[in-house]
């Protein structure tokens, strides 16, 4: 008897071993390899609380100074998502340029999971700011139409505003041309939170205020309106507005 | 035996199932009316004062009666994608798990369906 009581005890822990291993997944459970979701950037193009819409129509500041825009377009490139670890997620091949009539652009796939901000950088990196002359849609990005390296424009805002003390509304031109390696910059958001869910769209909502570039410029002195060149690119005033960079942004 | 029996019912009992979490299923109309299905959202989560609403809306979106179908069409401004529904900035934004339009909580599931469905129907002015 005591035998037979043995050999059901085996028997039944072999079938429970048996059983256990039929752990079923769900139909939804995450497969094995790390499942990603889509990054997209919703960026406005703001002078201070108005909208760009149009180019070439006074826009006004809270202090009651006029701007207008005729060009306002930046490259961003190198974007990347910090880990609530602290630890980076570099988003492979990411760079869009930023045109005023195009708000959405796809940033690319990053693993699911919770994010707590993201960081980039306003212009190309050094191994990809050569000129390409097969790509003549981005031109008005370029320094000169003539092959050269550190040759594409990072940030182009033209436009004029009004320098006068008194704000008369009189609109004086003014050229900024951004670029150059050395001028390559990091923009780091605040913290807010994303999570990167599978199969779905995630959007990382920013504006971009351009009237943050004229922040601590005498823009009364009119060699402070003109920066267009690689060699202006090196001048104090370039790296004032360079500096004024990550303040552009914020989160909508 | 009995003691025997008694430990081999516990032993089988570690086999488990886990079911999936049953999909929920919203009841929308075939063909979702802008006017009687998506506005009334509008009206009831996002165009309340100092939102999305008045002179200086939210992310200059403006969604009031008067101007919304028009606002969501703004060229350039992918609130509506029907060639990618699930892009559309007004759906994805809707849908977002860290940062949902509104900002006071996701809206329910069918919530979401019906306003997909729109976008997927092309997005009329119906």
């Amino acid at each position: 008897m005591k035998t037979l009581r043995i050999y059901l005890l085996a028997f039944f822990a072999l079938i429970s071993v048996f059983f256990s291993s039929c752990h079923k997944k769900a139909k939804n459970d995450a497969p094995t390899e790390l499942p990603t979701g889509t990054v997209m950037c919703h960026l406005h193009s703001f002078i201070e609380d108005e909208e760009i819409d149009l180019y070439n129509i006074p826009y006004t500041t809270h202090d009651g100074r006029s701007i207008s825009v005729k060009i306002a377009q930046l490259y961003i490139s190198d974007i990347e998502l910090v880990k609530l670890d602290g630890s980076v997620y570099s988003v492979p091949n990411s760079k869009i340029l930023k045109k005023l009539d195009i708000d959405t652009y796809f940033i690319g796939e990053a693993p699911v999971g919770n994010y707590k901000s993201v960081r980039f950088k306003v212009g190309l990196p050094p191994a990809s700011n050569q000129v390409d002359f097969s790509n003549t849609s981005d031109s008005i990005m370029w320094f000169t139409k003539t092959k050269a390296d550190d040759g594409y424009v990072f940030l182009n805002l033209q436009g004029a505003i009004d320098t006068s003390a008194a704000l008369t509304g009189t609109l004086t031109p003014f050229v900024y041309k951004i670029g150059s390696n050395v001028n390559y910059k990091q923009v780091e958001m605040p913290a807010k939170g994303y999570t990167v869910v599978a199969g779905e769209v995630m959007y990382i909502h920013l504006i971009a205020d351009f009237n943050k570039l004229f922040n601590g410029i005498k823009i009364n002195d009119n060699a402070n309106l003109f920066v267009r060149t690689v060699a202006d690119n090196a001048t104090p005033l370039a790296q004032k507005i360079v500096n004024n960079i990550p303040s552009l942004f914020i989160y909508e | 035996m009995r003691k025997t029996l008694f430990f081999a019912v516990i032993l089988c009992s570690s086999c488990k199932y886990e079911k999936a979490e049953p999909l929920i299923a919203c009841e929308t109309p075939s063909v979702v009316s802008f006017q009687k299905d998506i506005q009334p959202i509008f009206d009831a989560h996002c165009n309340t004062a100092g939102c999305h609403s008045g002179s200086n809306p939210e992310g200059n979106l403006n969604l009031e009666p008067s101007q919304s179908y028009a606002q969501l069409w703004k060229k350039g401004k992918g609130y509506i994608d029907t060639l990618n529904p699930k892009f559309s900035v007004f759906y994805a934004s809707m849908n977002s798990t860290s940062n949902p339009m509104p900002p006071t909580g996701k809206l329910d599931a069918c919530t979401l369906a019906l306003v997909l469905k729109w976008i997927e129907q092309k997005a009329p002015n119906n």
